[in-house]
C-alpha cells in the first residue's frame, strides 16, 4: 500500500498511531557435496498497526494488505490498546514528537534467477572439488533477505525503503584420524544477489585460507583453559562489541537492569576503546545496514557507546528516550510486518586504531589468536561467551598450532579495560541474524584487539 | 465441510499439476494469536495477528522448488505456482527428493480455540503479585502470555490429506535477582498450556528456578581446574539432548559428518540413558502432527537403555541413504523419571557442579563442548556449597551419554518436553 491510502487511514485515531506496510522476501539455496539440498523462496507481506493509549500500546497485523485490511489493523490495534488503557495502574507519558521523511529505493542490479544462483554453486563447487579434493564434506549457501517497508505515523512522519541483504556461507569439513572438523566461512553485505555473487571466482582465495585453516584445526591441539593474553579478529570484535556491550546498551534492557544503566560517564574500558552503533555511514561510507529512519518513524541517528573508554549512552526508541530524557537514536527496528518496533542496533563498530597486526602478535609470550567465531551469546551483566572455530596459539610473539574448536568468556566492561593494543584494520559485515524476541539483520565489525580473555580448554 | 483453506490448498495443487508439474504438495494455514506482556512494573503491550502462509513444493524428474508467501487472493496463489514451477525447472536433479506416499486423510484437533483475554491478564497479575511477596528479590523484566491457534490443510498428489487445528497458550518470563546494588545474572523459563488451574509458582514451575536465583545473588568463582562429576538440571539437560539429536538429523548423517552414523543398534550411552520421542502425547500442551513432508508423526524410542534405536530422517534424508522409513519425530521428548532423588544425586558427589543452563559455542563435529555454566552451583561434600560464577564447563557430549549413573526422580515438564535430573561424569570445570 502507498503512503496516501496509509495516511488517509491514520485519521480515524485520535492516539499517537504508526501504520506499516511491509513485504519480505527470501531465497536460501544449499548444495552439500554438490548435491543441491535446499531451494527455498518466501515471499511475507502485511499490514500493521501500533495505537499508544495512556501508558500502554496496542498492535495488530494482517496478511490483508488492502483498505479494507488497513482499517482493519486500525480497530484491532485501537481496540487493543483500549484494553490496556483499563487496566489499573497503568501510566502514562506524551512521547517525543519527532518527525522525519526518508525515500529510497534500490539502485543495484537485482536478483540472479535461481537458474543463475543454481550455476554459480555449481561452478564454484567444482572449483572446491577441483582444488580442495580431500575435503570430506562441503556446504555451500546462498541467503538473501530483503525488508521493504512503507511507514505513516500520526506525527507526520513518512517513509519508503528497501533493505537487502546477501549472505554466502561455505561450511568445509576434514576428516583426520577418524575425527571430523568443521570451519565454517561467511560472507554478506548490502545488496541483492546480482551484485555480490558476481563471479565464483572471486571467493577462491578466501576458500583456501579456510582449507587451510580447516586443516590446520583437524591436526590442531585443545586450547589450554585460563585467563590468557589474546588477539582477538574483526570478525570476533564484532560480536564481542555486538553481544556483550551492544545488547546491555539498549535502552529496553537497560531499564530491565542491565549493568549499563549504572555507567554513563564511567571509565569501562581502555583509552584505545571508542565504539558506536552507527545508523548508516562511517568514515563517509554507507555500512551494510543503512538504518535512515526507524520504524517509529525517528530519523536514525549514531549512537555513541563508548569513546575513549567512556561510557556515553543508551540507544532507544521514543518511549525510553523521554524515560531517560536523551534525544532519540532511532534504534526502534521491527523485522516482520506482524512484529512491534523493538529497541535493536544497526552497525555497531568498535574504532580501528594504529597498531600492526604483527606487531600484537609479536607483544604475546604465551597467548592465542582468535580468527573465527560462531554463535555468541552475553547477558545484562555484559558477562559474555563466544564459540571460537579457529584459532592459533601464540607463542613467543609468533603463531604455533592451530587449535581445536574452544569458547573465550569474560565480562566485557571488565575485559575491555585490558586492551592495550588496537589493529588498524578494520573490517564489518553482515550475517545471520540478531535474536532478540524477533530476528534482525544488523552489522558489526571492527579492528583486532589484543586482551585478556577466559578461554575454555581441556 | 469442505473449509476455505481446504479449497484452497486443492485449487492450488490443481493448477501446479495442470503447470506441468508432476508431483507437487501444497500447505494452506491461517493462524491467529494474542499476546500480552507485562514489564518491570507494568502491561505495555497487547499485539494480536491474523496471519496466512500458503506453502508449495514442486517436484519434477527430481527437481524440487519450494515456495512460500503469505497472499491467498487469486493473483497472489497464480504467481505462486508459476514461482514454485520456475524454481523446480531451474533446480539440479536429485532422486532422493519424494512426495509422501498415499493416499491418506488426518485430522488433528487440539487446544482452546479463542483467547481468554482477561484470564492472560489474571494470570499474569496474579503471577507478579505472588512473586512479589514469596521472593521479593526477583524482578520481573518481562512477562509474556501468548495465545495461538493455527489451522492448516496439507494436501499433496498422492493423495495425502490433513487438517489440523491447534491452539495453546504459552507463558514465559524473563527475571534477575536483586537486592540493593547488587544483581544476579538474568534468568528465563516458560512453559505451554491448555487450561489456565496453573500453580506457577510450584517447586516443578518457577518455584524453584526463582530460589536458585536469588542465591546467586552471592555467587562466587571455582577458581581452579577440576574433572569430575556433574548434574544436569532437566532444562539443561534438554540442551544437551538436542547437541546429540543433531548428528542424528538428514543434514549430518548425508554430510556423513555424524559421530553416530552407522552406530543403530549399538550401545551408545549408558543404559540410563531412555529417550523417547511422543509428538502427539496428551501430556503436551503442544503437540506436533505433521513433518514437513506431510507425514504424520509417530511416538519412538530414540534411546532405549543406551542403546540408540532410530535415526530422525526426514524423506529426502530416507531416500538419500535407503532407509525403510522416515522418523524425523524428535520433538516432545520424553525421559521416564530415575530411581535417585535429586538430594540423594547430590549427596554421592564429593566435588561437582549443578549446571542450570549451558552458554556455549555448538559443540564441534566431534561433540567437544565448552561454554559457561549459568545459574548453577558448586556440590562439595554432597552439599551445594555456593552459587558459581563465571564458571566455563568443557567435554565431550558422547562421553556425558555414556558415563550417566544416575536420573532423578523429580521430573520437569513444560508443555514441550519431560525430563529428569541426569548425573554424569567427566565434566571440566575451570
Amino acid at each position: 500500500m502507498d503512503k496516501a491510502s496509509l495516511k488517509e487511514i491514520l485519521r480515524q485515531s485520535d492516539h499517537y498511531c504508526e501504520l506499516r506496510s511491509q513485504q519480505n522476501k527470501a531465497h536460501v539455496l544449499a548444495f552439500l557435496n554438490g548435491d543441491l539440498v535446499q531451494n527455498q523462496e518466501t515471499s511475507d507481506a502485511g499490514l500493521s498497526c501500533r495505537i499508544y493509549n495512556q501508558g500502554g500500546w496496542g498492535f495488530a497485523s494482517s496478511s490483508l494488505r488492502s483498505l479494507e485490511g488497513a482499517q482493519n489493523v486500525l480497530s484491532k490495534a485501537e481496540s487493543n490498546a483500549a484494553f490496556m488503557a483499563k487496566i489499573e495502574g497503568q501510566s502514562s507519558m506524551e512521547l517525543p514528537q519527532n518527525s522525519f521523511q526518508y525515500e529510497r529505493t534500490y539502485s543495484g542490479k537485482g536478483n540472479l534467477t535461481t537458474k543463475e544462483q543454481v550455476e554459480f554453486l555449481a561452478e564454484l563447487n567444482a572449483l572446491v572439488q577441483k582444488n580442495f579434493s580431500d575435503l570430506k564434506s562441503v556446504k555451500l549457501i546462498i541467503a538473501f533477505h530483503e525488508l521493504e517497508k512503507t511507514l505513516v505515523n500520526s506525527l507526520g512522519s513518512e517513509a519508503h525503503h528497501i533493505l537487502p541483504r546477501t549472505s554466502f556461507y561455505t561450511d568445509f569439513s576434514y576428516e583426520h584420524e577418524g575425527e571430523v572438523s568443521s570451519l565454517m566461512g561467511f560472507h554478506g553485505d548490502y545488496g541483492r544477489t546480482a551484485d555480490i555473487l558476481t563471479n565464483p571466482e572471486d571467493f577462491l582465495e578466501n576458500l583456501e585460507t579456510q582449507y587451510k585453516q580447516v586443516k590446520d584445526k583437524a591436526h590442531g591441539i585443545h586450547a589450554q583453559g585460563g585467563i590468557k593474553d589474546c588477539i582477538i579478529s574483526p570478525e570476533v570484535t564484532g560480536v564481542l562489541a555486538h553481544e556483550a556491550i551492544g545488547h546491555p546498551a539498549e535502552a529496553d534492557l537497560v531499564k530491565a537492569g542491565s549493568v549499563a544503566g549504572n555507567y554513563i560517564g564511567e571509565k569501562v574500558a581502555s583509552d584505545l576503546v571508542t565504539m558506536v552503533d552507527y545508523a548508516h555511514t562511517y568514515n563517509s561510507k554507507e555500512l551494510p545496514v543503512p538504518v535512515y529512519i526507524d520504524d517509529e518513524g525517528v530519523e536514525a541517528v549514531d549512537a555513541p557507546l563508548i569513546e575513549d573508554g567512556v561510557f556515553k549512552g543508551f540507544m532507544n526508541n521514543r518511549e525510553l528516550a523521554k524515560h531517560y530524557g536523551h534525544l532519540p537514536t532511532g534504534n526502534a527496528r521491527a523485522y516482520d510486518y506482524s512484529d512491534e518496533p523493538l529497541i535493536r542496533m544497526r552497525n555497531t563498530i568498535i574504532h580501528p586504531g594504529k597498531s600492526k597486526l604483527e606487531d600484537m602478535i609479536g607483544a604475546i609470550e604465551d597467548g592465542y589468536y582468535f580468527i573465527q567465531r560462531s554463535n555468541g551469546q552475553a547477558d545484562l551483566t555484559s558477562e559474555f561467551m563466544f564459540g571460537v572455530t579457529m584459532g592459533y596459539e601464540i607463542k613467543n610473539g609468533k603463531l604455533g598450532k592451530a587449535i581445536k574448536d574452544t569458547t573465550i568468556s569474560g565480562v566485557a566492561f571488565e575485559m575491555l579495560k585490558t586492551v592495550d593494543m588496537v589493529s588498524d584494520e578494520f573490517h564489518v559485515g553482515t550475517t545471520g541474524f540478531c535474536g532478540k524476541k524477533q530476528r534482525m539483520i544488523v552489522s558489526h565489525g571492527g579492528p583486532s584487539l589484543k586482551c585478556k580473555v577466559h578461554v575454555g580448554g581441556r | 465441510m469442505t473449509t476455505h483453506i481446504e479449497t484452497i490448498s486443492k485449487e492450488t495443487l490443481a493448477e501446479l499439476l495442470k503447470a506441468g508439474i508432476k508431483e507437487g504438495s501444497v500447505s494452506t494455514s491461517v493462524t491467529n494469536f494474542d499476546e500480552l506482556v507485562f514489564e518491570n512494573d507494568s502491561f505495555t503491550l497487547l499485539r494480536s495477528a491474523d496471519e496466512n502462509a500458503l506453502n508449495l513444493t514442486a517436484l519434477n524428474e527430481g527437481k524440487k522448488g519450494s515456495f512460500s508467501m503469505n497472499q491467498l487472493n487469486p493473483q497472489g496463489l497464480k504467481a505462486a505456482v508459476e514461482k514454485t514451477a520456475e524454481m523446480a525447472a531451474a533446480a539440479k536433479e536429485d532422486s532422493a527428493f519424494a512426495m509422501a506416499p498415499g493416499p491418506k486423510k488426518m485430522n488433528f484437533d487440539h487446544g482452546p480455540k479463542v483467547a481468554d483475554r482477561e484470564a492472560m491478564r489474571d494470570l499474569i497479575t496474579d503471577f507478579v503479585q505472588k512473586t512479589k511477596k514469596q521472593y521479593p528479590e526477583i524482578g520481573l523484566r518481562s512477562v509474556t502470555v501468548k495465545f495461538l491457534e493455527g489451522r492448516t490443510h496439507f494436501e499433496n498428489s498422492n493423495g495425502v490429506e490433513a487438517n489440523i487445528r491447534k491452539g495453546y497458550y504459552s507463558f514465559s518470563a524473563l527475571f534477575n535477582a536483586q537486592k540493593g546494588d547488587n544483581s544476579s545474572s538474568m534468568n528465563y523459563d516458560g512453559l505451554s498450556f491448555t487450561d489456565f488451574n496453573l500453580d506457577l509458582l510450584s517447586e516443578e514451575k518457577f518455584g524453584k528456578v526463582f530460589a536458585d536465583t536469588i542465591a546467586h545473588l552471592d555467587a562466587k568463582k571455582y577458581g581452579k581446574n577440576h574433572t569430575g562429576k556433574a548434574i544436569f538440571m532437566p532444562s539443561c539437560w534438554n540442551t544437551f539432548i538436542q547437541f546429540g539429536l543433531a548428528h542424528l538429523s538428514t543434514g549430518q548423517l548425508v554430510a556423513q559428518t555424524s559421530r553416530l552414523e552407522g552406530k543403530r543398534g549399538e550401545k551408545v550411552a549408558s543404559p540410563l540413558f531412555h529417550l523417547e520421542s511422543r509428538p502427539q502425547d496428551s501430556l503436551f500442551a503442544n503437540p506436533n502432527f505433521l513433518t514437513s513432508d506431510g507425514i504424520e508423526t509417530e511416538n519412538q524410542v530414540i534411546f532405549d537403555q543406551g542403546v540408540l534405536k532410530t535415526y530422525l530422517l526426514d524423506l529426502y534424508g530416507k531416500n538419500k541413504l535407503n532407509e525403510e522409513k522416515v522418523s524425523n519425530f524428535s520433538s516432545r521428548l520424553y525421559m521416564p523419571k530415575g530411581q535417585s532423588s535429586l538430594d540423594e544425586m547430590i549427596k554421592g558427589i564429593d566435588e561437582g557442579i549443578l549446571i542450570g543452563r549451558f552458554s556455549g559455542g555448538y559443540p564441534n563435529a566431534n561433540g567437544d563442548f565448552s561454554g559457561i555454566a549459568k545459574n548453577s552451583f558448586l556440590i562439595k561434600n554432597g552439599k551445594i556449597e555456593m552459587a558459581l560464577s563465571e564458571t566455563m564447563i568443557s567435554g565431550n557430549v558422547f562421553d556425558v551419554y555414556e558415563k550417566i549413573y544416575a536420573t532423578s526422580k523429580e521430573v520437569y515438564e513444560n508443555g514441550t518436553c519431560h525430563l529428569p535430573y541426569v548425573a554424569s561424569d567427566g565434566i571440566t570445570i575451570s
